[in-house]
């Protein structure tokens, strides 16, 4: 089980990235919005308002989105959905992904079944 | 990583220098700056630092400024202390006096550098009794100590 975080950097592809997760048959997420520290540093603190060009194409706001994953062969359907969204996650400012061990979960969805599968 | 020490020497620390503004400040520093530093063109480096300071006021808060700029024909990240005898006014955001200014100039394409420079002054200043000390600190020898020891 692991938990899989994605901070994606271009919240307009929200909507789409969703459906990626739904089809790779992840079941549930919790979306946060969240904001780049360079953002918070060129905007909210004066002594670094002059590197504001520098940190430009950065995206000022982005999603994180977490979701416990039960079966981890939904990632590896997932990542290639949603690099067809946002394009490839080893370019720099498209978002970034990755996942942490999970040894206890409680209160998580019933499993639906990967994309592709009928419930047995 | 940045390392204080190899950036600064005792000789870039000014103690009492008496000045009326920022401008006055800023030009001094970067006159010390130019005795220590090979600095092909002083007046430009001024010249950035105080359009910066048109954008937002470099203070920082706590009577302390960091005076910064990225500019062109430098070739090293240089810093100068200047401590005031008499705080002057500088547009802080808590209003209050300036009497220790950390001036920085460095080559335009060293920003990672630079960022991370005034992250550590930003950081080491954060402390009550450090800033205390340094506006205790007998000479520029002591003043220099104390900012290489806090790192």
């Amino acid at each position: 089980m692991k938990l899989l975080v994605f901070v994606l950097n271009n919240e307009e592809f929200l909507e789409e990235v969703l459906e990626a997760y739904v089809e790779a048959g992840i079941e549930g997420a919790t979306i946060l919005d969240s904001e780049g520290m360079g953002r918070f540093l060129t905007y909210e603190v004066p002594l670094f308002a002059d590197f504001r060009e520098f940190m430009k194409g950065n995206k000022p706001y982005n999603k994180t989105i977490l979701s416990v994953v039960r079966d981890e062969s939904c990632i590896e359907r997932l990542v290639p959905l949603v690099e067809r969204v946002v394009g490839p996650l080893s370019e720099r400012g498209r978002g970034i992904m990755f996942t942490v061990p999970v040894d206890w979960a409680t209160g998580l969805s019933p499993t639906v079944p990967p994309s592709g599968e009928q419930p047995s | 990583m940045v390392e204080l020490k190899q950036l600064f020497s005792p000789e870039d620390v000014e103690v009492d220098f008496v000045c009326n503004n920022k401008e006055e400040a800023i030009a001094y520093a970067v006159e010390v700056m130019a005795r220590n530093h090979h600095i092909p063109d002083p007046q430009r480096v001024v010249t950035t630092m105080l359009d910066r300071e048109k954008l937002t006021s470099t203070g920082i808060g706590e009577g302390i400024a960091v005076p910064h700029g990225l500019c062109e024909g430098l070739s090293q990240t240089m810093m100068v202390v200047i401590r005031l005898k008499n705080p002057i006014e500088y547009g802080a955001p808590d209003e209050k006096p300036v009497d220790l200014l950390f001036c920085i100039a460095g080559p335009r394409d060293n920003t990672a550098y630079h960022l991370q420079l005034l992250s550590k002054l930003a950081r080491i200043l954060h402390n009550e009794q450090f800033r205390a000390a340094l506006r205790e600190a007998a000479d520029r020898e002591s003043l220099w100590k104390l900012i290489v020891s806090r790192e």
